[in-house]
Formats: structure tokens, sequence, C-alpha cells
């Protein structure tokens, strides 16, 4: 009983510091760091596309 | 024997400790933390951030033997010591972003806060300054940002309720000394604050996901995060505390200087009486006491004196301090203060955070057109005004202000004058018990006299 306590305060203590991140802090965070990190995929994926078919205008007018 | 006193703040991280030693603040650096050390160091994210005046300068030194200690170091000194409780909105803004600005920049060198604590932010120059050297340890891929609820505490929740409720909730902080929980802020907030994103998800949400986590067993450090959920974090506690603004409104003192009964000429001749006597006195630090938003401690900064510009209100201390980052006056650090009840030490041990006393004494302290303030609406008998002032500073350039004066009369307007003793000649025989009165002028057409005085 004491062994697996013992070797369990070690890990957070050696993940987390010298700071409690608090349980209920690190599901949001999780969650809201899931949530603005797809937004910022989405971001960067719409960028991409903007800028193919911008591109392809671009080609496409410079044949013409 | 080597004599050093360990800073009473700094006990909880174990990487190090400050200590004193020949009235000189040092850091003391562990074993444990000489591989962090060495990646901040070594990998140009010292460099980046010192030059930019975003991190405290260090030197390295070897001045005494102190027990298992990889290295000592000296950062370059802070003048005054402030806390968040004491700073206007927009100076905690500016250590928030400070904070989250530091991250974003550690991250490009794999290194990350491992603290978001705002006592590790000071004022220098003008601009907030991140004081913890020993903050930093390096970023490992899929964990989560450690110091995510204590920012949210220390920043997040005041900024929200300054912005978003009343600018007088601030002094929250000083109750709750590891920042304010946010099931508190969620609670105060207006239900408006929902419709923010950011409030939403970093308080609101925040404050429902602690309260239903908080008696369940759960394993946090089998979670991990993306970089870019990461990242996505630190972006989104910057774009919402950015967007923040200042929630004015006019306040009790904030339109003083428009509502004076001072004259063009008066008000010259005051300006012209105090910039003699600085001349005169040479001071290195000024305390102005009920300084508004700053006009007299102007005179000072503008010579070079370091400046503190106390107020009780937070609207003069917000448009003090946008005034001096608009004209990059690096001089004046305008700080909210309650006389009638001045910070105190707190903390653990009631020893954590100095209180005002503590911080001084300075040179000289400013007590412009406040003396009826603190005798009359505050009821403190005139010998203990001059008793704290004595305690407080070397010299002290105050202005006394008559019952016939009409901001006298204004005060008397809802309140009985039990006070026989408030004139010109008891003023000075009880300060006199505290001072010596080196020179007194009247004011131009104006009942009010300035006096330059200096502790017994």
């Amino acid at each position: 009983m004491i062994i697996p306590l013992l070797f369990y305060q070690f890990s957070v203590q050696e993940a987390f510091a010298y700071i409690d991140p608090g349980s209920g802090s690190v599901i949001i965070q999780m969650i809201i760091g899931g949530l603005v990190g797809t937004g910022i995929a989405i971001k960067i994926f719409w960028f991409k596309i903007k800028t193919a078919v911008l591109q392809s205008f671009k080609k496409n007018k410079n044949n013409e | 024997m080597n004599k050093y006193k360990i800073e009473s703040s700094s006990f909880r991280d174990k990487s190090g400790f400050l200590f004193y030693y020949k009235n000189e603040i040092y850091r003391k650096i562990e074993f444990s933390y000489k591989n962090q050390y060495e990646h901040l160091m070594n990998s140009k994210l010292y460099k980046e951030l010192t030059e930019n005046d975003l991190l405290i300068d260090h030197e390295e030194v070897n001045i005494l033997e102190i027990e298992n200690s990889y290295k000592i170091i000296k950062p370059k000194k802070i003048p005054f010591i402030s806390y968040p409780y004491e700073w206007s909105f927009s100076e905690l803004k500016d250590a928030a972003l400070l904070t989250l600005e530091i991250q974003k920049i550690a991250m490009k060198y794999d290194m990350t806060l491992k603290d978001a604590s705002a006592y590790n932010v000071q004022f220098l120059n003008g601009k907030p300054i991140f004081i913890d050297t020993l903050s930093f340890e390096k970023y490992e891929n899929g964990q989560i940002w450690k110091p995510y609820k204590q920012f949210c505490q220390h920043y997040l929740a005041p900024l929200a309720l300054m912005s978003k409720k009343d600018s007088r909730l601030n002094l929250l902080s000083k109750i709750f000394i590891d920042g304010i929980p946010i099931d508190l802020t969620a609670m105060l907030l207006p239900k408006t604050t929902l419709g923010n994103f950011g409030l939403m998800a970093h308080i609101h949400a925040h404050a429902k996901s602690q309260g239903h986590y908080e008696d369940k067993d759960v394993k946090i450090k089998e979670r991990t995060l993306s970089k870019r959920s990461f990242e996505g974090i630190i972006q989104s506690l910057y774009s919402s505390i950015n967007k923040m603004t200042w929630k004015g409104g006019k306040t009790e003192w904030g339109d003083y200087y428009s509502d004076t009964n001072y004259t063009e000429k008066s008000f010259e001749e005051k300006k012209n009486i105090i910039s003699s006597a600085l001349d005169q006195i040479k001071p290195k630090i000024i305390w102005d006491l009920g300084a508004n938003t700053g006009m007299f401690s102007r005179l000072a900064s503008s010579r070079g004196i370091n400046t503190i510009s106390f107020d009780i209100d937070p609207l003069a201390v917000e448009k003090n301090y946008q005034m001096a980052t608009k004209n990059n006056d690096q001089n004046i650090l305008p700080l909210i203060l309650d006389l009638s009840n001045p910070s105190s030490s707190i903390g653990w041990n009631n020893d954590e955070r100095m209180s005002l006393v503590q911080r001084g004494p300075a040179d000289l302290i400013f007590a412009l057109a406040l003396i009826h303030h603190l005798a009359i609406s505050n009821n403190v008998p005139l010998y203990k005004i001059a008793e704290f002032f004595s305690k407080i500073s070397k010299f002290l350039i105050i202005e006394f202000v008559p019952k016939s004066d009409s901001q006298v009369k204004r005060l008397f307007l809802s309140r009985d004058d039990i006070f026989d003793d408030y004139d010109e000649k008891n003023f000075e025989i009880e300060f006199s018990k505290f001072f010596k009165i080196i020179n007194s002028k009247k004011i131009l057409d104006s009942e009010r006299i300035i006096y330059m005085m200096e502790s017994k």
C-alpha cells in the first residue's frame, strides 16, 4: 500500500515540479487546448487552400 | 563567518533561493537546477530575453561559500518592490502579457515557464520585467502548461473582474495570496461574460471543471497535450487579455485638477516652490502620497528622481500609468494605496510580502492637498499623521489646507465639524514634535501653505 503511494507521489513530483496544476484545471486545459488547437489547424488548412486557389487563379491569368 | 539572510518569500521553489548579503541581493542556484540553467544560458534564450528587457539581467558571482550551491548569481537591483494588488488595470495587464510573451519566446528555445506567479514580475524603468531567473525548464513534448491554473488566478481573474465588473476588485489579490479563486471569479463576473470565448473557457468552464474533479481521483501524469494545443492555450490567453479594456468611469478624485480652487498663477507658484525644494534636498527616492494623476510626481521624475506615485483612486493611478507609458517616463511608478490602511506584510508567517513601511524610508515624501483627507475625512489626529510621515521619510513637503478652503468646506457638507484643533497653529505644533520645519510659504491667491520639513 505504502510503496505504490510513494511511487505515485514521486512520479507526480517529477512531472509537475513544485506547483500543483490542479486536476480540474488540467482537464479543462486539455479541452480548451483541443478546441483552439483544432481551430488553428483549420485556419492553417484554410490558408493553404486559399493560397492554392489564389495561385491557380494567378496562373490562369498569366496563361491568358 | 558568512552571514547571509534568506529572503522570506523565497522558499517554494527548490531550484534555489534569494538571499541578502552585505545589503545586496543574490540568488543561489541548486545543483538540481544545473541542466535547466545551462540550457537557459547556452540556448541564447537568456540573451534574447535580457536584450529586450523582458527578463532581469544577472551576473554570476563568487562572493561566498554556501553549502551545495551550483552557482550564485547577482540580479540587477529593483529600486522599489511593488505587488500586484497595488497595480492598476494596465500595469497588471502589461505584466500578464509580458509573462505570456516570455512563454512564447521560451518555446523557440524548447523551454517553458514552470510557474507564472504575478509576484515574478516587478517594474523597472517604467516597464514590467520578469525577475525569476529560475522559472524556466525544458519543454517536454506532450506536456501540459503547468502554470495554467496559477496564471488564471494571478492574472486572468483579477483582470476580468476589473474589466467587466469593478476596478476595485483587484484588491481581492491581497486576501487570496495565490490568486483569486476561479469559482469565485466566475460567480462575481456578469453573466454576459459567458458570451466571451476566452472568459467562458478559461474562467466559467474552468470553474465547472475544478468543481467536477475536486473529489475525483484523476491521474494527471498520464494526460498529454500536443504542442499545437499547448501553443493554442497561450495564444488564447494572450488574445483574451489583450482585448480587455479598462472599465473606467468617473471616480471621486479623477477630475481633481480641473476642479480645484487654484488659479493658474497659484498653481504655477506651487510647482515652483516644490521644484526649488527638490533642488535643495536632492532626494534619490520620493514617495508622492495622494498623487492623483501624478502632476507633481512629474516634477520629480523629470529630474531623474525615482518617484513612487501613490493614490487611493484606481482611475487616477490608471491615468497616471497610461500617461507615463505614453511619455516613456522611466522614473515614475504609479501605485494604488489606501493610506488609511497601507499595504501590510502578508503571506506565510506574515512575512512574504512587505508592508509599505518595510519598503521605506523614502528620502522625501510629498503630502500635497492630502492633510484634510487624513485629518478630517479619516479622523486621524495631526500628531499621528506627523508620526507616520516621520517613520516613512527623512524629508517632507506638505501642504496645509485650512478650514476656510473650499475643498475642506466641501468635506463638512455632510458631517459635523468636531475638529477644533485643525488649524495652522496646531498643525505646526504637532508636526514640530517629529519634524524640524525648514521653511514655509503661503501660496499666492489661496489660503494654503506649503512646508518643507526634516524629520528629527
